[in-house]
């Protein structure tokens, strides 16, 4: 057992590496939560005055263009301009003159002008001045100037659709929502760290020999091992709840918090399944560190931990089925998306009984493997 | 004298290979008992048979008198093991390391304690005991190998082939030490392809090849059963077909062979030997350099039973 946690303890600066990226993420999100992320993504309309004394193709295309993501008013007095600008009332003015489709296909630059008081308009210039461009590149191509301006007013249109996520699958859940997500991340990577060096030391094969020689029966040797991962793994597992439960008590609901443990219990038996089997595939400490990133965040990222599962691909989700942390996930789900834990208590526990079936499955991966080895 | 291991008719397959072939050996309490052969000739086989490390196929082997068995842990605590490669833990320090294996064997804390202590000593790594093994020469690495494995004073201690990519210096203090051990009532089992270490400390041996047992008995014993008594090695620029064809008919002359200027001449035990090849040249007047007479060795043993040298490895 000593020596189990002798080894343990050479995995400590790589756990506090893990630990530190943990507790940040951790803090990050409890800020972030909570906060109203949809209005972040709403389109900003400006209040645009615009006076057309052209009225021409170009000049109607103009405002058309203006007026698809802004509000136009044509209620244009030059004599208020000023004045309703200073006051806020209106963003940007927009003054086309007489003539400013011909000097335009002249290729000169004036016979529209432009005012803001406000900074934040120069997209709105900007905007404009692209619009322009697009024209005169349609119109090089040969086309009439309706024909361009068609062209580049169809082609605003089709624009990427922004999907802006509401309601607690979004990223609005609580703190403690973060807290058991990312344990699905936190769990594998540190196990894998820690216990991966145990199994590889002890089932190293010229140690294995020379330890299968002593006085000691195999399965006392097996026992000592298995004793000492426990400890370490619940040690690990325990400090993790009570820093879940000393900084995120109040999201909590006792039932919530207990079946909260449940879960992530039985994902730490997966865990230490996962992690002894790499122990003994892996060869090295630098294939371990590699092996612990690639699981570790390979299935939080498949399995909808960092970006929700309702942004994946169906084909992504379709594969994360088959990964234990889906269906931890699922559970974490459930613990803070329902009213009432009662409802859900029945599909709770069904995926806990499958959480426990990857635990058994690996595990039984791993004594195959630990049979394997010894008869080579 | 007390046997010590007993085995008997031993086979061991992998697949087609025969690895060990009929085996029957007895070490008797007190010897520095040597399996001497080529690579892949089956020592290790044996050796891991007689630990119970694989499963052999037929046979019986002994050890203190008992049945050895996997679980037969009375009779392992008795046994030390310093196998081929260094079987320690990369994340203990040196006294870590022999504390634990010494623990496989000694429950007691206090005379664990002590006898980590003497194991350190007597391999010699006092300086070194906070050292991790990868901080250690490969000598020294040795050296804690064996510590290892003989820190809880076994009464049989297994060595497989532990000098192998050792430094003279690093060699020499481990056979010394193996001879100490025995001084000091250990038996002891040697594998080796060295037969120069063989020779040196081994009181009995055992020649394998093929799996099979060629030959056991004492240096002299394994010297005596083949023809060569003495090899005699003379310096001649010019050597006539007649000469040679004389040498050979000398009196206790088993071959002659000539290359590259060198007479080697293989005779019979005889004492006078190197005087009638000698006197046979200058009657003959033939002129000769640098004379050298060897005493055959294990190797010529090895030779003349199987027909290939004992370093041949095997294909």
């Amino acid at each position: 057992m000593k020596t189990v946690l002798k080894i343990a303890k050479k995995a400590l600066p790589s756990v506090i590496i893990y630990c530190c990226i943990f507790c940040g993420l951790m803090i990050a999100f409890t800020f972030l939560a909570g906060r109203d992320q949809e209005k972040n993504f709403q389109a900003t309309q400006m209040d645009i005055l615009l006076e057309d004394g052209d009225d021409s193709v170009l000049s109607r295309a103009v405002r058309e263009y203006l007026a698809a993501e802004n509000e136009v008013s044509t209620e244009y007095d030059k004599a208020l301009v000023s004045e309703l600008l200073f006051t806020g009332m209106a963003d940007y003015a927009v003054y086309i003159a007489d003539g400013f489709e011909e000097s335009f296909l002249a290729g000169a630059e004036g016979g529209i002008e432009r005012q803001s008081i406000r900074a934040n308009v120069v997209f709105l210039d900007q905007k404009l001045e692209m619009f322009f461009r697009y024209v005169r590149a349609e119109l090089a191509l040969g086309k009439t100037m309706e024909e361009a301006c068609d062209a580049v007013l169809l082609n605003c249109k089709n624009q990427a659709e922004t999907v802006v996520m509401s309601g607690k699958s979004a990223l609005l859940m609580v703190p403690g929502y973060y807290f058991f997500s990312y344990l699905s991340y936190i769990l594998p990577a540190v196990l894998i760290m820690v216990l991966g060096p145990i199994m590889y030391a002890f089932y190293k094969k010229d140690v294995k020999m020379r330890t299968d020689c002593g006085y000691v029966s195999v399965r006392r040797q097996n026992l000592t091992i298995v004793g000492g991962i426990a400890v370490v793994a619940m040690i690990f597992w325990g400090l993790l709840m009570v820093l879940g439960f000393a900084v995120y008590s109040r999201d909590f609901t006792v039932t919530t918090y207990l079946c909260g443990m449940l879960n992530s219990f039985l994902f730490l038996l997966v865990s230490i399944a996962i992690s002894v089997l790499i122990g003994i595939l892996v060869r090295g400490s630098d294939a371990l560190n590699g092996a612990s990133n690639l699981i570790g965040m390979g299935m939080a990222f498949v399995c909808g931990v960092f970006v929700p599962a309702e942004l994946l691909p169906d084909y992504v989700n379709r594969i994360a089925e088959f990964l234990p942390v889906s269906w931890y996930m699922k559970n974490v789900k459930l613990l803070f998306e329902g009213d009432g834990m009662t409802e859900y208590l029945r599909t709770f526990f069904g995926n806990c009984g499958v959480i426990l079936i990857f635990a058994v499955a690996i595990f039984c991966i791993f004594l195959v493997a630990v049979k394997k080895r010894k008869a080579a | 004298m007390n046997t010590v291991v007993r085995i008997e008719n031993l086979v061991k397959r992998y697949k087609e290979l025969v690895a060990v072939d009929h085996m029957n050996l007895s070490i008797e309490k007190g010897e520095v008992f040597g399996l001497l052969g080529p690579n892949g000739s089956g020592k290790s086989t044996i050796i891991n048979c007689l630990l119970s490390l694989t499963q052999f196929d037929k046979g019986e082997i002994f050890v203190f008198g008992e049945r050895m068995r996997a679980d037969n842990y009375s009779v392992k605590g008795r046994i030390g093991v310093v196998l081929q490669n260094v079987a320690v833990f990369d994340e203990l320090t040196v006294y870590e390391n022999i504390d634990y294996f010494c623990s496989l064997y000694v429950k007691d804390k206090a005379k664990r304690k002590e006898l980590v202590k003497e194991a350190i000593a007597f391999v010699g790594l006092e300086e070194f005991v906070k050292f991790y093994p990868k901080k250690l020469s490969g000598g020294l690495l040795r050296r804690l190998n064996i510590a290892c494995g003989i820190a809880h004073k076994p009464e049989l201690i297994i060595f497989d082939e532990p000098t192998v990519a050792v430094d003279p210096q690093s060699r020499n203090k481990i056979l010394e030490g193996i001879q100490e051990l025995n001084r000091q009532g250990a038996t002891v089992i040697y594998t080796s392809h060295y037969m120069e270490e063989v020779e040196q400390i081994c009181s009995r041996i055992a020649i394998i090849d093929k799996g099979q047992l060629v030959a056991t008995g004492t240096k002299e014993e394994l010297k005596s059963m083949i023809q060569t008594g003495e090899t005699i090695r003379v310096e001649v620029p010019e050597l006539t077909s007649e000469v040679l064809f004389g040498l050979e008919k000398l009196s206790h002359v088993l071959s002659v062979e000539y290359n590259d200027g060198l007479a080697t001449i293989k005779c019979s035990g005889g004492r006078h030997n190197v005087l009638h090849v000698l006197e046979y040249l200058n009657t003959t007047g033939t002129s000769f350099g640098r004379v050298f007479a060897e005493q055959p060795t294990l190797n010529d043993v090895f030779l003349e039973i199987t027909g290939k040298e004992l370093r041949d490895e095997v294909k």
